[in-house]
């Protein structure tokens, strides 16, 4: 499914190559712009350059994690307008209170549920899903 | 004396001298004027002149001579001799002449006259003669004593017959003794003064009293009046002693004096002579009843005091290890502290009771002789007037001393001291028969126990030894091939796993059959007491555990209805515990008790013996045809045998104060055969008392008591040595010649025999590898062998009490010291707990901490009172060490589980992603041999993945790694939760589900997640085990009357039901593994062993009941948090097993389908 210009933009980070590739696969397929990032790092870096509507963030990267990430984006002003949500196995309530205390907008869990990621990602940015 | 019989002796005086009177007065009136005729007629030329003198001269003598009528019978004679013969034929006399007539009436007037005076003179003589008579008679007939005492060879001159009768002598006998040998010794002195004094003239008169001796040896008191009597020259020539015998009226009035001290004395004496039989006796009833050591002393100290008059006391023993140190045992009534210890009574005695020790002897001190010789217990007793340390000594042996102190110096008579020296006597046959016994019987519970230490050491090493190893498996097979049953059960009460041994001792031959029976256990088995009587349920080893009740090396016996199989066995629980603390579930140690039961009867078997011989010594003496006597050193007779009495014709005279010399006069004289009389130094038993000579067959006689009948005799006599080789005592041995001597040698033997025994058992204790401690019922520590030493690195403080361990090093984890009644065996002692090695930090004397474990127990002694506590005590602190780096190779491998969780989910669910990628069609177009082929990836990597996630949580839960937060939960939201998950399963199979609530719903303690997981299994099992169209009910039934304090959720489906026999398998783990993976049905078959254990490790349990082709129930018990009348209930609170309510209720749901095992392909 082609992406047009005006399609909001995702970033997905996930250090997990499968993993990132899917999200990404059913989030063009869905409608969506997709950039992709492996590490924190780079997460931060285009998320400050392409300022995406939505970050996918995977907590468990190497190098800078997703909370550390979350957290410096959600305090930047430049950045604190993107809805972030965690990408994460561990679907336990403590999780997601951390999620929330990082300033995560919402969570995902893994394994990904192709029409499940679309509802999230569609609900959190108040778009009705695109099949 | 009367009147009549002084006359009557003047009589008599008077009568005495006729005969010769007579002749002596008539025969001179007769024969002179013979003579004076006779004489003139050849004369009587001269007649005119000497014939007349002649006659007056005759008649004047007759006069003279014989008195008046004498005197006129020899002038009428010479008158008449005058006429006749001279008037013719001389005719010399001329009557005519005046002067012849003249010279007639001259001489017959002269004779009148002369003879008149001669009479009155005579008169005179015979009054004052009869005057003396009387005197006479006054002196001696007089009511006292008179005599006449001269001054020269200290004799009578002259005693009175009264005075005779005074002293009960003759008067002969009186006058052949000096008055010196009749005088009292004690008098005699004084009196010789005043004798001396009076013969020196120096006093006229005085009067004393004194003391004479009676001639039967009585004295007799008498009062003196002595006057002196000068002779003519003032010189004194004799005295004159009156005596007044004063003896009534000295005993009189000494009575009047002393009557009332006396009597009141006497009264005193009788009653102390009672009071101490009635003590002697009490204390021999006391004593008797006292076992050990510890209550004998108590007795012999409360009972000592008070008898023996004193305000503090005690009873020190000598240490029987080195038998040169005296250790304290048992203080009363000091004010100060006690010195625990004396080292060393043979070099110096700083103490009283060491010098008795020492020497044998009781020592007698008043305060300042203590003072001196004593200086270093100054401080101690200086407050008591009076320190008396007697030996204590039992059959020869010394085994310490007894010491009293009094106040107030007391009764220090001989009598007195005697009945210290018997009561001490006393004492020490019972403080040594009580350590005999309590030797034995410590001995043997150490071995006992040290036997029991070291087999569970051996397994516990082989076992760690083993999981060391990095396979888990190995240790659950070492697990289940142990020796001894483990078994782990929930904190309910519900056996989980047992062991090949622990199946064995209940007889089953495996897990499967036992679980089929465990609804059942109650009425299957039975657990009885040792003695046989039933052990109620509540107060089984695991229900004693759940009510935190450390149950160690519980004894009883497994009894198995069926087969009345029966099993001594010792039960050990041990909590388990999560990482929070929280117990999950119990493991539990069976060992079989039959073989340690047989050492156990062995070693008293051997204690039996050494008994025995004891008992056959009393019993040798006792029918021992010989005379047999038992001397200490001193020589005092400790004991004989019956039969001397026989043989000496009656009982010797026991004692314990004196000693052979001292009682010599007690024994039957004893002679050589030569005849020669034996002196008691000579004596057999005396020469080897000095010398340790060993006298055989000595031949003697003896001349027996009462009748002296002599008896020949062999005497054998030997010293008694101590360990040491002094001479402890002796033994004789006396058989009349007839006999024979052997028995003196056994005797030796018996005697030997059972010191080596005792020797022997103290060397096992002494030489154990595991460091022993044994405290008396006080906590006292009364022994501990060298390896405690060792394990604690220094000298083991001899504590007094239990308050004393406070200077033992135990140290809690968290830095604490332990409070002295946490000590394992201060535990036991006060608690009556078993200690099994438990772990313990121990600081030592050099600051370091080491890990003990020690093992404690309670000794009861045969009447079931605690004697002593026993602690056995190793180092363990390598093999702690060990099992550290086993946990942390534990926490090691969970961490590699957890990763391997995740490593292995990642590229599974990745297929899945991929895979529906493609089926989405995102990737293009797909055909619907595609779809098809995409359908068949997906199934297998579902299943590949709950594979996975079944072995990862099996691992998780072997591993220990699972938390449980459990609280109460309210089951119907747990199904409501789940039932979402499994209704699409249900909804494409056509099955009905119904539910169906108790009237009051109540809650469980759960872990709510966990419970969520086992409802998931049970219901996705219905749904895949119901054939289409089939219907699931799913029932909470809350607490029941019957079982009043669970909660049941009850799964009833009408699927193809489960075979008896496998009823059981099912909730084996990889069950369904063994058959691989191609069956119709995925899972690995671990769900119900997983759900299972998580239920069991909440305090429930799952239970099938089935019939192929009727369906089955699973039932989940869980405990309940109130009763059915609301009351509420702890989490902890006791779960039996129930039997499964409604489990026919599976019979009542649709027809049975084929006959088709549920899990067959």
């Amino acid at each position: 499914m082609a992406t047009g210009t005006g399609d909001p933009l995702v970033l997905v980070a996930e250090d997990n190559e499968d993993n990132r590739l899917i999200a990404a696969t059913i989030l063009r397929h869905s409608g969506y712009r997709v950039i992709e990032a492996a590490n924190g790092h780079d997460a931060i870096a285009l998320a400050r350059s392409e300022q995406p509507a939505l970050i996918l963030m995977d907590i468990g990267m190497p190098g800078v994690d997703g909370w550390t990430a979350s957290r410096l984006l959600k305090d930047d002003p430049a950045t604190r307008g993107i809805v972030i949500l965690a990408f994460t196995a561990h679907a336990m309530a403590a999780d997601r209170e951390e999620a929330r205390a990082a300033g995560c907008d919402g969570y995902v869990s893994k394994p990904i549920a192709p029409l499940r990621l679309v509802d999230e990602v569609s609900s959190a940015l108040g778009r009705a899903t695109t099949p | 004396m009367t009147r009549a019989a002084i006359r009557a002796a003047q009589r008599d005086q008077r009568a005495s001298p006729a005969w010769h009177s007579l002749v002596l007065h008539y025969a001179p009136a007769l024969a002179t004027p013979v003579l004076a005729g006779t004489v003139a007629w050849a004369m009587r030329h001269e007649l005119d002149s000497y014939p007349t003198s002649q006659f007056v001269l005759a008649v004047l003598v007759s006069a003279l001579l014989g008195g008046l009528w004498p005197g006129l019978l020899a002038a009428l004679l010479s008158a008449l001799i005058l006429v006749l013969a001279f008037i013719e034929p001389v005719g010399a006399l001329r009557m005519n002449e005046t002067g012849d007539l003249w010279r007639l009436a001259l001489f017959l007037s002269t004779g009148v006259a002369t003879s008149i005076i001669a009479h009155r003179l005579r008169l005179t003589r015979q009054r004052l003669h009869a005057e003396s008579a009387d005197f006479r008679a006054v002196f001696d007939h007089a009511a006292i004593g008179i005599a006449r005492v001269a001054f020269t060879g200290e004799r009578w001159i002259d005693v009175n017959n009264a005075f005779c009768r005074m002293l009960g002598y003759s008067r002969h006998e009186m006058l052949a003794t000096p008055w010196t040998r009749m005088t009292h010794p004690d008098d005699l002195d004084r009196d010789l003064i005043l004798f001396r004094q009076m013969a020196a003239g120096v006093l006229d008169s005085y009067v004393v009293e004194k003391r004479f001796l009676h001639r039967d040896g009585h004295d007799v008191w008498a009062r003196l009046t002595l006057s002196l009597v000068r002779g003519r020259d003032g010189t004194p020539a004799y005295e004159i002693a009156i005596v007044e015998d004063i003896g009534s009226q000295h005993a009189a009035a000494a009575a009047l004096v002393l009557h009332a001290d006396e009597r009141e004395q006497m009264l005193a004496a009788e009653r102390v002579a009672h009071e101490r039989t009635e003590r002697l006796q009490s204390l021999t009833a006391a004593l008797s009843a006292a076992i050990t050591v510890r209550d004998v002393v108590r007795v012999v100290i409360d009972a000592g005091l008070d008898a023996l008059g004193a305000d503090a006391g005690l009873v020190a023993l000598l240490d029987t290890s080195d038998n040169s140190s005296l250790r304290l045992v048992e203080a009363r009534g000091y004010q100060r502290e006690v010195p625990v210890a004396w080292h060393r009574i043979t070099s110096d005695a700083p103490v009283p009771m060491a010098e008795a020790v020492r020497t044998g002897r009781t020592l007698v001190l008043r305060a300042a002789e203590r003072r001196d010789r004593f200086p270093s217990v100054t401080a101690m007793l200086d407050r008591y007037a009076v320190t008396i340390a007697v030996p204590l000594r039992s059959h020869g042996r010394m085994i310490g001393a007894l010491a009293v102190n009094r106040t107030k110096p007391g009764d220090l008579s001989p009598e007195s001291l005697a009945f210290v020296e018997a009561f001490a006597q006393q004492c020490a046959h019972a403080i040594d028969r009580a350590r005999l016994h309590e030797e034995a019987v410590e001995a043997r519970l150490i071995a006992e126990r040290a036997e029991q230490v070291r087999r569970t050491r051996e397994l516990e090493a082989r076992a760690l030894a083993d999981a060391l190893g990095t396979e888990q498996a190995k240790l659950a097979a070492v697990i289940e091939h142990l020796p001894v049953g483990v078994g782990i059960s929930t904190t309910e009460g519900q056996i989980l796993a047992l062991n090949r041994s622990g199946l064995d001792l209940h007889g089953f031959s495996s897990e499967a059959e036992m679980f089929a029976h465990l609804p059942q256990y109650v009425h299957e088995f039975e657990l009885r007491y040792p003695d046989g009587g039933t052990i109620p349920v509540d107060d089984w080893p695991l229900s004693q555990a759940l009510r935190g009740v450390y149950v160690r090396r519980m004894e009883l016996q497994l009894y198995r209805k069926s087969t009345h199989m029966r099993y001594d066995v010792s039960y050990d629980v041990v909590p388990v515990r999560d990482a929070s603390g929280e117990l999950v579930s119990l493991a539990f140690v069976i060992q079989d008790l039959t073989e340690s039961k047989r050492a156990s009867a062995a070693l008293t078997e051997r204690t039996a013996i050494a008994e025995r011989r004891e008992a056959q010594l009393a019993a040798v003496l006792d029918r021992l045809p010989a005379a047999v006597w038992i001397a200490d050193a001193e020589g005092r007779i400790e004991q004989v045998s019956a039969a001397t009495a026989l043989l000496y014709g009656a009982a010797p005279l026991l004692s314990s104060s004196l000693e052979y010399l001292e009682y010599e006069a007690y024994w039957p004289s004893t002679h050589r055969r030569a005849g020669q009389r034996l002196a008691s130094d000579e004596w057999a038993l005396a020469r080897s008392l000095a010398t340790g000579e060993t006298v055989l067959n000595e031949a003697l006689e003896i001349a027996r008591f009462g009748g002296g009948e002599r008896r020949q005799v062999l005497n054998s006599t030997a010293a008694i040595r101590g360990a040491d080789g002094t001479i402890t005592g002796g033994v004789a041995v006396m058989f009349d010649v007839t006999e024979q001597v052997a028995t003196g040698e056994a005797l030796e033997q018996a005697r030997a025999e059972a010191d080596a025994e005792r020797r022997r058992l103290r060397l096992v204790l002494d030489r154990l590898p595991v460091g022993v401690i044994v405290v008396d019922s006080t906590g006292a520590v009364i022994h501990h062998n060298p390896a405690l030493e060792q394990v604690l690195g220094h000298d083991v403080h001899r504590a007094e009490g239990v308050e004393d361990y406070q200077a033992y090093g135990g140290v809690h984890p968290d830095g604490r010291d332990y409070a002295p009644e946490e000590y394992p065996i201060a535990r036991a002692l006060l608690r009556r707990e078993t200690v099994q090695q438990e772990l313990t930090h121990y600081r030592r004397a050099d600051g370091r901490v080491v890990m003990l474990s020690i093992s404690a127990a309670p000794v009861f002694d045969d009447d079931g009172r605690l004697a002593h506590a026993v602690a056995a005590v190793e180092d363990v602190h390598e093999r702690e060490s060990a099992r550290a780096l086993a946990e942390q190779a534990n926490a090691a491998k969970s961490q590699f589980l957890t990763t391997m969780s995740h490593e292995l989910r990642t590229p599974l669910h990745a297929i899945a992603g991929h895979v529906q990628l493609v089926e989405m069609g995102i990737h293009g177009p797909v055909t619907p041999e595609q779809l098809e082929a995409l359908g068949r990836v997906q199934r297998a990597q579902r299943h590949l993945l709950s594979l996975i996630n079944d072995i990862l949580n099996f691992a998780r839960l072997d591993a220990g790694r699972v938390e449980y937060h459990i609280e109460p939960v309210a089951l119907a939201d747990v199904v409501a939760d789940v039932l979402p998950l499994v209704e699409p399963m249900f909804a494409s199979r056509q099955i009905a589900v119904t539910v169906e609530y108790s009237p009051r719903p109540s809650q469980a303690w759960a872990d709510r997640e966990k419970l969520g997981q086992v409802l998931l299994n049970l219901l996705s099992n219905a749904a895949k085990f119901t054939e289409p169209g089939g219907a699931v009910q799913i029932a909470v039934r809350s607490v029941s009357p019957q079982w009043p304090r669970t909660v049941h959720l009850h799964v009833t489906d009408t699927g193809v039901g489960i075979p008896e026999a496998k009823q059981e398998q099912i909730f084996e783990p990889f069950v369904q593994i063994a058959r691989g993976l191609t069956s119709q049905h995925e899972g690995t078959g671990l769900g119900l062993s997983i759900s299972r254990t998580l239920a069991r490790a909440m305090g429930g349990d799952i239970t099938v009941q089935s019939e192929p082709g009727a369906g089955s129930v699973f039932t989940l018990v869980l405990r309940a948090t109130e009763t059915v009348d609301g009351e509420p209930l702890d989490r902890r609170s006791r779960l039996v097993t129930p039997p499964v309510e409604g489990a026919r209720r599976g019979s009542d749901g649709p027809a049975v389908r084929e006959d088709r095992e549920r899990n067959g392909s």
